[in-house]
């Protein structure tokens, strides 16, 4: 089992803290952690905002505290520009007649004792009905949006520079595809959005469409899987399981959502995750009672363990691999073969072209390795994606 | 006259920081974010309910010391600023 350092079990701890809306605020820290510690994890995994203020109690030195201020200043400061931007696309969408919901950032945020220390790097909105896909990309179009993104995501979503530069995630389905056909289409099945599974919220005076708590708690855990399945998510995602079960939840909802985890066959996965932020996190909730699948507590040590791993300096490390589904030579050719789908989505149905897209996407694969993973070498990352395989094994 | 605070702004306290979000129709502080000091936050949170500029100064005088006798002329001032960018209106 992996023994966590002092510094990220305090982490663990004041996260817990900070999330939940009835605060302790006598925590002090023991004497001998390494406060700095914290400051850099904290900052790595994206989370710094949500501990800010055990981080300004605590006895920083200098440098660390102007660090940490200067921090959540500037996420406090993008969390609303964001939100402005967010504000006039929607008003967009009305006013165009393309019913869209907002996926994570202020759909998530809203649930945080303090929202704006939720970090977000972008904005979803994820279509209703992607029929209306044409309309919407001709009305950004006309409204100064820059359309970035070309072939590789246009089976999943498009990427928009906004005239503010943010980057919009115009959406149809609610996450990259799984290679995964039968969980693919039941997707793409459930996220066909009616009347029913929207509502309205009013979040800081704006009018915001989000879906309801089934299908919303189910996007989060599928976001959260879609990531495990590549190279990992880190402590941000499991603050958004936290606020959202630490809550009251209709009865409807968590039954609804209950049947989405069942139907798509991902009932280990949410029953770990969960057990992760009920063991780590504070989470109190009767969900992982009726998920009804209990993990042990090694499976727990060794997700919470890979999750800290993968946001560890701020970016998976370069060993880390996509997480395959099986540990055989047939995985490593099924996940390969689902980056060719990924990359030419049309072209890769033409049996023919197969064997020629294979050896540009293996080109690319030694491409990106040297410039991203610092030319780790490939034996090195094979033998982290086994690992990960491993213990994606056990949840899924 | 009196004056309340405009509910076309929200006041967000967050960390030490106060700001005051815009969320109606404010003109060009549409996309904008205005901070408060630890004086305008003061300022700002006695027009919460509605109050006159003399009531304000008076609740001022009982938490801040006024050594230079310049209080009174700031607060003017500052409300003038809050009318003028709408965060207060007449009650």
């Amino acid at each position: 089992m992996r023994e966590f350092s002092a510094e990220e079990r305090e982490l663990f701890e004041w996260m817990a803290d900070s999330l939940s809306f009835f605060e302790k605020t006598d925590l002090i820290p023991a004497e001998d952690i390494d406060i700095h510690e914290i400051v850099e994890l904290s900052y790595h995994q994206a989370v710094l905002p949500i501990i800010y203020g055990k981080l300004m109690a605590a006895d920083l030195a200098y440098e660390d505290k102007e660090f940490v201020k200067d921090t959540y200043k500037m996420a406090c400061g993008e969390f609303y520009a964001f939100f402005f931007d967010l504000r006039k696309m929607l008003l967009l969408f009305k006013g165009a007649n393309i019913p869209v919901v907002v996926l994570k950032g202020v759909s998530a945020a809203r649930f945080y004792p303090v929202p704006e220390s939720r970090k977000s790097s972008d904005i979803d909105l994820l279509l209703c009905d992607t029929d209306d896909m044409k309309r919407a990309d001709d009305m950004l179009k006309r409204s100064g949006y820059r359309l970035l993104t070309k072939g590789y995501n246009i089976v999943h979503h498009f990427e928009y520079a906004t005239p503010t530069n943010h980057i919009l995630e115009l959406h149809m389905m609610p996450a990259e595809p799984f290679d995964d056909e039968k969980l693919n289409r039941y997707i793409r099945e459930v996220f066909r959005l009616g009347a029913d599974d929207v509502m309205g919220i009013s979040f800081m005076g704006a009018d915001i469409p989000v879906m309801k708590d089934g299908k919303e708690s189910f996007h989060l855990l599928i976001h959260m899987l879609q990531d495990f399945r590549r190279t990992g998510f880190g402590l941000k995602l499991l603050c958004d399981w936290v606020v959202f079960w630490n809550r009251d939840v209709e009865e409807e909802e968590k039954e609804k959502f209950l049947k989405l985890v069942r139907e798509s066959g991902v009932t280990k996965f949410a029953a770990a995750v969960t057990g992760v932020c009920e063991k780590y996190l504070g989470l109190k909730t009767d969900i992982s009672g009726k998920l009804n699948c209990p993990v042990d507590d090694g499976t727990l040590s060794e997700l919470m363990a890979d999750i800290v791993e993968a946001e560890r300096n701020g970016k998976p490390s370069d060993d880390r691999m996509v997480n395959l589904r099986g540990t055989g030579v047939l995985s490593y050719i099924r996940e390969f073969h689902h980056n060719v789908e990924l990359n030419f989505p049309r072209a890769a149905k033409t049996v023919i072209a197969i064997p020629v897209l294979y050896v540009i996407v293996f080109f690319r694969f030694l491409r990106n390795n040297r410039t991203v993973r610092n030319g780790q070498k490939v034996s090195g990352i094979l033998k982290s994606a086994g690992k990960r395989s491993r213990l994606s094994k056990k949840l899924l | 006259m009196r004056y309340i605070v405009s509910p076309d702004f929200i006041l967000r306290e967050i960390g030490d920081e106060a700001v005051l979000i815009p969320v109606g129709d404010v003109g060009e502080l549409e996309n904008s974010v205005v901070s408060l000091n630890s004086t305008y936050l003061f300022l700002y949170k006695q027009f919460i309910i509605p109050k006159t500029v003399d009531e304000v100064i008076d609740a001022a005088k009982e938490n801040y010391e006024d050594p230079d006798g310049v209080m009174e002329e700031q607060i003017r001032g500052a409300v003038g600023e809050f009318v003028m960018q709408k965060v207060l209106m007449e009650a």
